[in-house]
């Protein structure tokens, strides 16, 4: 079919297409290469941290090196040389900058390239009825500047930097880093632990529904670092907030390590949306390059009819090792799940979701949609348990998988543990290639070969796409366009 | 070396046997799976070693009943605790032949010791061989007794090797008391063209250990239908490896299981599609009672040139009691595109509603509950062509479920 060829054909091309893979020569200070006690203090001196964290990050640092690599997941890569990596890099800017206009242009030259108008934001704001979304962008390992600070603190939400918070509010911080996630969770989670330089901090009181949309924009720039950044977010009984989370990275032919750790937390009533566009530079064609996305993500619905509900689309990194999960504690408390993950070239996913349902009447959904095109390979891997105190506890999952040319391969790995039989537990999943009658019935109707794909791929990804607000939808719907069609839109 | 496998290989005598002696030392080195191996992550063998082990006084010693058949008028040959009884003499008639022996191949797939035990360790085995071209009438019934009267449990092992375009159907009837632990390696090997039904009823005395693993090689255009239905043992796993390896064959597995009490019930079944054009349906149901627990783990593999494979697979559970619980892990590991794959999971309860209107129909809560639970198991069994057959299989599952109506079927 000349359509598929051609598509097969476009997608070959991706590798060229990778239109965030420029570098920018700030200059960086940087920590001594390498992996080591020393490392780690010099990371929290650097920081000018408290001593409990430093102590809490010591023993994440000594437990992980009794740690194996998990080696459980379908992927396949050679050993990770820790020793071969920076792991802290920050733009040099002297002090702090104390509003945008002092931070380097370059770095917000760099912000712009990527398409995030930190600066524009300001001009906007001015504008009545624009959306408003409040950024927190991420370089290398630091945070280098936090929008709408203002506004946001008048309701009491307090937006920053982790590292910010630790200074400012470190009872918030010290209540409930790492009560999600635990530092001895995983290998990469424990690294994380230990090393973690920045990430996002959010807390919005009692009642208050976010204004705007929080978002941080992740991006590796320096040679041979590692990103460990680290992700707080906590709603209070009540409230409400919508987070997005975006991540770029240079080309570069080497590997590079990016293991973040992100905790959420919903009190009673509270909801928390998490949307996560994933875009890491993903090697070149010959999976020569590309990131190691190896994230540890995982909220914990702590109070009555609290909700979480994780989006992702996941189209970038060499290697993804990557779910998002809900801990379903409160009674009558909601999980999420949506993803549409691409993999293409060499690249592979292993990727899903685990609810574990807890409290009664708790609900979940999971929607994912794995597109494997070339010679990737691509795992959806889920975990449904429901716990025999759950009483009423419904799941309800749906994973489907397209095959674009005959390379790529495309696995359902779904684990259901149902031990309380008021629960109810539904699983489904398919795998299939667009057929030939899909094609023609486009075709017949009017539509180029290029159209039909695009149309019917999506078709494919609508449940999950109609999830993301609408500022990512946009560049969501671009980027599986560029993955996939060429065209779509 | 694990030492708990050097005490199950005490009584090997297969020295001469080079398969016998490469299964042993793969088991002695491997050791009995432990939950942390991924493909025993829901099935604890611990409890077992103790009836595996050749030191324990045995518990009874006394000849068994023999049940009926379970298909009119098959053959049957009877394999009390491991070894057959009587001699083969049904056998050579209708292009069937059958002889006693072991000729199983070790398996190098990992994760499968329990089937280098049996084959290290067994005690007898039976080769059935039909001749190509040949359908005999009458179906061959195994009837595998335990009595718990040896110690060290039981292994046998069972070759069925079918000639191009022959058609057999095969009856395993496994039953017991007392206990005792039962292991069994099968390999069934269809030539282009042959078709055969296996039926296997698994009804082993409750205080038993029943583990089989049975390999089956399927060859171009041919086809296997395959019902299990579990109601007996304390810990039970019937593991199948399905390799679809000619164009053209198919397989189906069907399966039943009803687990009261503190059963521990296992199906794990793994298909590989190896060439284009080939096709696998598979669906199982359970109804767990009281506090037992299901366990279902199924396995389509697509590889990379099985072109236009179809698959389907399908667990639903039905769980009756708070303390019931279902393990599923339907699996799909996809290499070609142009395939049609499909599994669904599903657990719950009795609807509500299906429950409220039958009974708004004037039918009592037992009964109405009884009919929606025979129902639900009814599309497992569709599978089974012989009505005789199939009517006592339902009625042993009604009756071991305590199911009202279970005794007029």
């Amino acid at each position: 079919m000349a359509a598929t060829a051609e598509t097969i054909q476009q997608v070959k091309e991706l590798g060229d297409r990778y239109k965030y893979g420029f570098s920018t020569d700030i200059e960086s200070d940087m920590a001594p290469k390498g992996l080591s006690e020393d490392i780690v203090r010099f990371i929290s001196a650097k920081k000018e941290e408290p001593e409990w964290l430093l102590e809490w990050r010591l023993k994440a640092y000594r437990h992980w090196l009794t740690m194996p690599e998990p080696e459980w997941a379908f992927v396949d890569f050679p050993q990770i040389d820790y020793q071969d990596a920076y792991y802290y890099a920050a733009p040099k800017t002297g002090d702090k900058p104390k509003s945008l206009d002092e931070v380097d242009p370059k770095l917000l030259e760099t912000y712009a390239k990527l398409g995030i108008p930190l600066r524009e934001q300001e001009v906007l704001a001015g504008v009545e009825g624009a959306p408003k979304v409040a950024v927190d962008a991420v370089f290398d390992s630091v945070s280098v500047g936090t929008t709408y600070k203002k506004q946001l603190e008048a309701k009491g939400i307090i937006f920053c930097a982790i590292s910010e918070a630790i200074q400012t509010h470190p009872e918030l911080v010290r209540k409930y880093l790492g009560s999600v996630v635990p530092a001895a969770d995983n290998k990469h989670s424990c690294l994380n632990s230990a090393v973690f330089t920045d990430g996002s901090f959010v807390y919005i009181p009692k009642g208050v529904r976010c204004p705007m949309e929080l978002s941080t924009y992740f991006r590796i720039n320096q040679e041979n670092t590692g990103q460990f950044e680290r992700t707080l977010i906590i709603a209070d009984e009540g409230s409400y907030v919508s987070y997005l989370e975006g991540c770029t990275a240079p080309m570069r032919d080497e590997n590079q390590l990016h293991a973040a750790v992100v905790e959420l937390i919903a009190l009673d009533d509270a909801e928390i949306k998490y949307s996560t566009v994933q875009n890491w530079y993903p090697g070149d064609e010959n999976g020569k390059g590309g990131i190691y996305n190896f994230v540890t993500k995982r909220g914990a619905c702590r109070g009555r009819n609290s909700k979480i509900s994780w989006t992702q689309v996941e189209t970038g990194s060499s290697i993804t090792w990557k779910y998002p999960s809900c801990i379903l504690q409160g009674d009558n408390s909601v999980g999420e799940f949506y993803s549409v993950a691409i993999t293409n070239n060499r690249q592979q996913a292993d990727t899903g979701t685990k609810m574990i349902h807890i409290g009664k009447n708790t609900r979940s959904t999971i929607i994912s949609k794995g597109i494997s095109a070339g010679r990737a390979n691509q795992t959806y891997r889920g975990l449904v348990r429901i716990q025999p105190g759950a009483e009423g506890a419904r799941n309800y999952t749906q994973c489907d998988s397209l095959l674009i040319g005959d390379q790529c391969g495309a696995h359902t790995v779904p684990y259901i543990e149902a031990k309380n039989s008021s629960a109810r537990v539904e699983h489904e999943a398919t795998t299939s290639k667009i057929s030939d009658e899909q094609l023609f019935y486009c075709r017949q109707r009017g539509l180029s070969d290029e159209e039909a794909v695009a149309l019917i791929v999506n078709g494919f990804c609508r449940e999950v796409m109609r999830e993301l607000p609408m500022e990512f939808a946009v560049e969501a719907t671009k980027l599986v366009g560029i993955s996939l069609e060429g065209s779509v839109g | 070396m694990d030492s708990t496998a050097e005490i199950l290989l005490e009584r090997f005598s297969g020295d001469a046997d080079t398969d016998r002696t490469a299964a042993r030392d793969r088991f002695r080195d491997a050791g009995l799976p432990t939950p942390k191996q991924e493909a025993w992550k829901f099935t604890n063998l611990r409890p077992l070693a103790q009836f595996l082990d050749a030191r324990t006084e045995p518990a009874n010693d006394s000849r068994p009943a023999i049940p009926d058949t379970l298909v009119d008028g098959a053959y049957r040959v009877l394999i009390i605790d491991g070894r057959i009884d009587g001699d083969l003499s049904d056998a050579g008639i209708d292009g069937l032949s059958l002889a006693q022996g072991s000729g199983l191949q070790a398996d190098t797939d990992s994760g499968r010791a329990l089937r280098d035990l049996s084959i290290a360790m067994a005690d007898d085995g039976l080769r059935i061989t039909l001749d190509a071209n040949a359908t005999p009438p009458r179906a061959l019934e195994l009837v595998f007794i335990g009595t718990g009267s040896r110690s060290g449990g039981h292994h046998f092992t069972l070759e069925i090797a079918l000639g191009s375009n022959s058609a057999l159907t095969v009856v395993e009837h496994h039953l017991g008391s007392n206990a005792y632990a039962a292991t069994l390696a099968t390999d069934v090997r269809l030539a282009d063209g042959a078709r055969l039904r296996h039926v296997k009823l698994q009804d082993e005395s409750t205080e038993a250990f029943h583990l089989s693993d049975c390999a089956v090689e399927i060859g171009r255009d041919a086809s296997h239908e395959r019902f299990v239905l579990s109601v007996g043992s304390r810990l039970a796993r019937d593991e199948v490896h399905v390799a679809l390896n000619g164009q053209g064959s198919s397989v189906r597995l069907l399966g039943a299981y009803a687990g009261r009490g503190q059963q521990h019930l296992d199906h794990t079944t793994h298909i590989d599609h190896a060439v284009p054009n080939t096709s696998s349906h598979e669906v199982y149901k359970g109804v767990l009672d009281d506090r037992s627990r299901g366990v279902f783990q199924g396995g389509i593999r697509v590889m990379k040139d099985a072109q236009k494979t179809a698959g389907h697979q399908l667990n639903k559970a039905l769980l009756l009691s708070r303390q019931a619980e279902i393990d599923s892990k339907p699996a799909l590991e996809i290499y070609a595109d142009d395939v049609v794959c499909s599994h669904g999971a599903t657990a719950g309860e009795i609807d509500e509603d299906a429950l409220f209107y039958l009974r708004a129909r004037g039918i009592d809560a037992q009964a109405a509950k009884s009919l929606l639970v025979q129902a639900f198991l009814d599309e497992a069994f569709d599978g089974i062509a012989d009505e005789g057959l199939r009517e006592r299989l339902k009625d042993r599952v009604h009756g071991a479920l305590q199911l009202e109506g279970a005794a007029h079927g």
